[in-house]
Parts: structure tokens; sequence; C-alpha cells
């Protein structure tokens, strides 16, 4: 089957590839959620990495507006068009609606077109207002494109949100790409793309997160186990680094596992964290990632230092990293491929995400919670990564998010702070450790000058 | 195979096959009545036989058993800066001095963390191992507890062949809970006062010694501030 690659990143993943050459897609949205940009983009990157001449029909932007807007992602129209490599049609759907013109055809074969954006082809419904005699002009229309054997992008514009109504395009076209800029919980939008047909050849469902960045769409393609190999080193155990630890769990964490460490405020669970990654280096020469979403990575050093850790130089050596990531500019689909492929080109044994509520507090259906998250964990266990993903305390995360983390992942820690003899004890229990026979119980344990120490609870 | 002797002469000749390295010796006596005198003999028997000697001081600061060994002629700084004599301090809850110390007496685990630690830097040595007295060491945890640490803890002595002396004080703990204690030690000594009411001695009793033939009769003993014990060899006089 001879594709188009599309050149939008992670986009083509969904197509297993690109478009069928000479297909023709509609790429329907609210304002703003990105339709344009898309288009100029599918034909930007045709032109530039794909060597093919490209026609762009607009029906209300003119040329001006349209190279300018271009130019904010490093896209000059106007070299190409001088190059004679893109024709940008200023025009009317009357005259695109007549028979008798063949404009289109004119300025394709002029440039030698093997792709062209149609921005849109809503106002198509100003020539008639009979839904047969639209529906014909629309059918007549994209078959006059196949015919010039161009591999095209419809526009079409959607008044609304709500629910969705299949409009005749839909069936007259060969493929439908939906996008949605849509609220969510916070202050927040996400902007969010859908395949929702392709006639003629297979795509990934569901929907998928994107962003428009400095140099155009990134589509964040969640392909879940596909690239899922399974463990290199099935019984292989990763030692903790934090005495007593290990002991409880028979010897370590199981390679290539995620465990949630839950724990209310104060347990010491970016210690732990931190003490994974910093023993992990020192003391067993493992590279490791930090993800914060929550702190600065100057705190997390300084905080470090109180125990000795100095992960400045272990920065600079380039056993740790410490990324931080703000909540505000976070997007869970992004971040989840972002994280797999720092861990994979930083050769990252070891990963502590502070914290995972940070992810949770993004998704309000728990069906989508349980995808994403299946997604990370099923990523970051491919790569054969051992993560601590750190979690707050059960009874402050938002219902049923909680029991969904500890479905997917591997295993669960918890942090405890009880009150015994009146003094504070710290305690941790091994709550779930998929396929090994850890201790079971609360055990002492202690922050103290060279970071956490547990004390296995003594007659087992 | 190496046997141990405790370094008090009428004590050692009722045990003519002396000790084995891992066994544990349980003593049990009256307060002030000698259980530390003991101790510094069983020490110094140890550092004169070679053995690496840990003592855990939990009712008094280990400089007490330094001046005590002192008297006895031996000094520690030798022993101590060779790692031949290790002091654990379970006394000073804060602001111990020592190099090692337990900062905590309310967990045996935290306890047995820092036994267990030092105890696995001496690993191929002979090991003599004092804790005076673990009774103490025990007046704020649950008895259950107590079990739990005296069985975990006692496997692993054995395991590693340490040869221990635990000391406790007479009426610290429940009498069921010394008696379950006790079942887990291979030698018990128990150390009080009697004799009549207007003039009280000091005896010891041989309670137990486990998988050999012993003779549990009474013997009444006296601290010298020179020779340290003496054990008379009189048995049957005392009622």
């Amino acid at each position: 089957m001879d594709k188009v690659p599309t050149g939008i990143k992670g986009f083509d993943e969904l197509l297993l590839g690109g478009i069928v050459r000479g297909n023709a897609v509609l790429v329907e949205g609210v304002p703003g959620a990105g339709k344009t940009t898309f288009g100029i983009e599918f034909i930007y990157r045709g032109i530039t990495e794909f060597g093919e001449p490209g026609v762009i029909v607009t029906c209300e932007q003119l040329p001006q507006s349209m190279y300018r807007d271009a130019l904010n992602f490093g896209w000059d129209l106007r070299a190409l068009e001088e190059a004679g490599k893109l024709r940008i049609l200023c025009t009317s759907p009357e005259v695109l609606a007549d028979p008798e013109v063949n404009l289109v055809e004119e300025v394709a074969r002029e440039v030698g077109a093997r792709r062209i954006l149609v921005d849109s082809i809503s106002h198509f419904r100003s020539v008639f207002d009979d839904p047969l005699s639209l529906r014909r002009l629309v059918y007549g229309f994209c078959n006059g494109l196949r015919r010039l054997g161009l591999t095209a992008l419809l526009v079409k514009e959607r008044e609304n949100e709500g629910n969705r109504e299949y409009a005749f395009e839909e069936y007259v076209v060969d493929a439908v790409i939906r996008l949605e800029n849509k609220e969510r919980p916070g202050l927040h939008r996400h902007r969010v793309l859908e395949i929702s047909k392709t006639r003629g050849q297979e795509h990934i469902p569901g929907k998928h997160t994107f962003r428009i960045t400095d140099e155009g769409i990134k589509v964040f393609a969640l392909t879940g186990t596909k690239n899922f190999t399974g463990r290199a080193h099935e019984n292989e155990l990763l030692h903790t680094g934090v005495p007593g630890l290990d002991n409880l769990l028979r010897g370590g964490l199981p390679r290539g596992a995620c465990v949630t460490v839950v724990g209310g405020s104060g347990t010491g669970k970016t210690l732990l964290g931190m003490q994974f990654l910093a023993r992990g280096a020192l003391d067993y020469g493992e590279k490791g990632i930090f993800l914060s979403l929550e702190e600065i990575p100057s705190h997390i050093m300084a905080n470090a230092r109180h125990f000795n850790w100095d992960l400045h130089t272990l920065q600079e050596q380039g056993m740790i990293k410490i990324i931080y990531m703000p909540l505000s500019e976070m997007e869970i689909d992004e971040t989840i491929i972002g994280l797999g492929e720092q861990a994979g080109t930083f050769g990252a044994s070891r990963l502590v995400i502070d914290s995972i509520y940070g992810l949770l507090s993004r998704i309000d259906n728990a069906a989508v919670l349980h995808e994403k998250l299946y997604s990370l964990v099923t990523h970051l266990n491919s790569l054969n990564c051992t993560t601590l993903l750190i979690s707050p305390a059960w009874e402050t995360a938002a219902g049923g998010k909680a029991e969904v983390i500890h479905s997917v992942v591997q295993g669960t820690i918890l942090l405890k702070s009880n009150m015994l003899q009146n003094r504070r004890v710290r305690q941790l229990e091994i709550y779930k450790m998929r396929g090994v026979n850890h201790a079971t119980g609360n055990h002492l344990l202690e922050i103290g000058d060279s970071g956490m120490q547990v004390f296995p609870r003594l007659g087992g | 195979m190496q046997r141990a002797f405790f370094g008090v002469e009428g004590l050692d000749h009722k045990l003519e096959k002396g000790l084995a390295y891992g066994s544990q010796i349980m003593v049990e006596g009256d307060s002030g009545v000698g259980k530390t005198v003991l101790a510094g003999e069983f020490i110094k028997e140890g550092l004169r036989c070679g053995d690496t000697c840990i003592y855990v001081a939990c009712d008094e600061p280990p400089a007490v058993m330094r001046e005590h060994l002192l008297s006895f002629k031996v000094g520690t700084p030798a022993y101590e800066e060779t790692g031949r004599l290790i002091f654990i301090d379970a006394y000073e809850e804060n602001g111990s001095k020592e190099k090692h110390s337990l900062s905590d007496h309310r967990n045996l685990e935290k306890y047995f963390a820092l036994e267990s630690e030092v105890l696995h830097r001496l690993s191929g040595r002979r090991v003599r191992l004092v804790v005076d007295s673990l009774s103490t060491l025990f007046t704020m945890i649950d008895p259950a507890d107590i079990l739990d640490f005296h069985r975990t803890r006692i496997k692993q002595l054995r395991r590693n062949r340490i040869l221990a002396m635990d000391i406790f004080v007479s009426g610290v703990l429940e009498p069921r809970l010394m008696t379950i204690t006790g079942h887990l030690y291979n030698f018990i000594l128990k150390m009080n006062f009697g004799g009549a009411r207007h003039s009280s001695v000091r005896i010891m009793q041989i309670g137990k010694v486990k998988s050999q033939q012993f003779v549990s009769s009474r013997h009444i003993f006296t601290i010298n501030p020179v020779y340290g014990i003496l054990v008379s060899p009189d048995m049957g006089v005392i009622e």
C-alpha cells in the first residue's frame, strides 16, 4: 500500500505509516482546535521533507495572513511558492463548485502537486441549500481531487463540542480526523486528536493528546504494549539502597517493576525516591531519572545535601538526571512518551516520578486513567526500568483513582506515621509486591543523617 | 573444637567441657550480686583467649566497664584500637560519644539492627557478646515483642557462632516470660543473695546446661578486689 507520510510528529504512527495515497481526509474540529495548522504542516512537510509539491486552497484567509502564521512555526511558505513548489489559492466556494472552472486542476498541474489542503469545505454550504446537491458537490469535488492523484486534507468546521452528529462529508471522504480543544479539570484545556475512520487501512484507535509547539504539531501516540518485548532479566533483583528494606523484599525490588510509594505528608516518600536514585548511583553504579512535577531541582538538590548526597555532582557525572516539569505545563501523554524516551537514551535503570498525583489530577475518568497508567507502566517495564511512583495517601487521593493505580502497578509500599507510646513513629509496610514473597506488616522506619533506614520487625 | 570458659575458676571447674562458641548464656540475678563483675571476668577471659569482645552497656555508661576492667589490670584502649574490644552504648539515649550507640530504647528492632551490623563487621572472628542487662532494654516493650526478639536474635547468634551472655536482673520481667525466655538459652546461671537473715552471702547456681550433664548445686561466691569472683568449693551447706 502506497502511504503518504504527513511528517507530523507522532501522527504517522497512528496511521501506521501515513495516509493512503490519493485519499481524501476530512479534518474537522471546533474553532481553535488546530485544523489549519495541521493542514499547512501536512503541505509544508510534504514539500520540504518528501519532495511532494502542494496546493493550499483557502476560502476566507488571505495568503498574507497564512504566510505570517506559518512563519511562526518556521515555515516559509512564500519561499516555497517562489520556488514553484507551492501554490496558495485564495478563492470563493462558488468558483470551486463550478464544474466549468478547473482552477484547482490548473494550479495543481502547474506545480506538479501531490498534496492539497482545502480550508474549508464548510463554505460549500453557502453554495447549495439542499442537502442532496451539497452532497453531490462534495462528492464530485473529492472525486476530482482523486482523479488528479492528490492526497487531500479537507478542513471542516464544527460548531460545538457536543454530541457527535455524523455529517454526510464523513461518508464521502476516505478518512476522518477529529481535533478537539477540550476543557479539563483545573484551569487548563487540552488538545485531543482522534482518527474515527480510515477506509482501507488500519489505524490506532482512541483519543490522543497533541500539542502545537514552536515547530508545529506533535501528537503523543500511546502505542501501549506494542513495543513491549518482555523483561530482559526476569528474576533479577535491584537493591533499593535503603538499609533494611531489601531484607523485607527478600533481596530487593524486581527489575523492571513499577512500585507506588504511598504515604501522607512528611512520611518520607520523596526521600525514599531520592535515596533510591542516589544510593543506586553511588553504590551500584546505576543511572536514574527523577521526574519532579512539584519541586524545582534546586530544592531537591538542597534537600539531598542534608543526607550527604551530592546530586549536582552525580548529575554532572551523568549518573542522575533531574527533570522538572511544572504541573501547569504537564501533558500526561507527552510526559509518558517523553519519559520513556529519556529513560531509553539516558540508559536509566531507576526512575522516580514525584508525584503521581500530578498525573492523577489531570484525569477525571477512571477508565482513561487506567489506560494511561497502563501505557506508562508497560512502557517503562519494557525498558527494564524500575520505577517508584510517589503517591499521596489513599485518603487524600480522589475517590477510586488510587485503586486504579494499585491494580496496574507491580507493587505498593505504604509509608505511615503513627503515635506509639506518646511518640510519633514512622512505619513502612509492603502492601503488595507481585511475585515476591515479601515480609508483611508494619516495620519501623527512621530518617537519620544518612537517609532512611527500615528496621525489619522481629519474629517474622 | 574451640571451647570457651568464664574465667572464674570455681565455675569453670564445674564445666569441664567448657562452652561451645555459638552458645547463649543467661545470667539471672539480684541487683548488686555481681553480675557485671562476672561479665568483666568473661570479657577478660575472652581477651586473654584472643576473642573479640562486645560489651553492650545498658545500665551504666561504657566508661564504668572500662574502669572496672582497669581495676583488674585490663587496660582497654589498646584492645579498642585494634578492634578486639567494642563497646555499644545503650545507656545514653542522646549525645553518646561512643562509636556505637543505641539512639532509641523503645524499639528492639533498632537494637537488633545495631547488634547485627556490628556482628556483621566481625564475621569470621571468634566473638563473645555481653549484654548488661538485657532486661533493662525490655522494660518498655510488650511481652509478645520480647519473645519475637529473642527467637530471631538467638537464632542469628547461634547461626553466626557468637558466644553470647545476656544478663537479666531478677524481678524486672514476669516469671512466665523469664521461663519461656530461659528455654531459648543453652546455659543458665543464677546469682542471688542468700543465707541466714543476719549473714547474707552471694550464691550462684547453674540452672541449665543444654546437652551436658551438670550438678545443680549452689555455691557461695565472693568478690575479691584483686582476684575477682571466687567460688567456694563447698556444696550443700547453704539452706
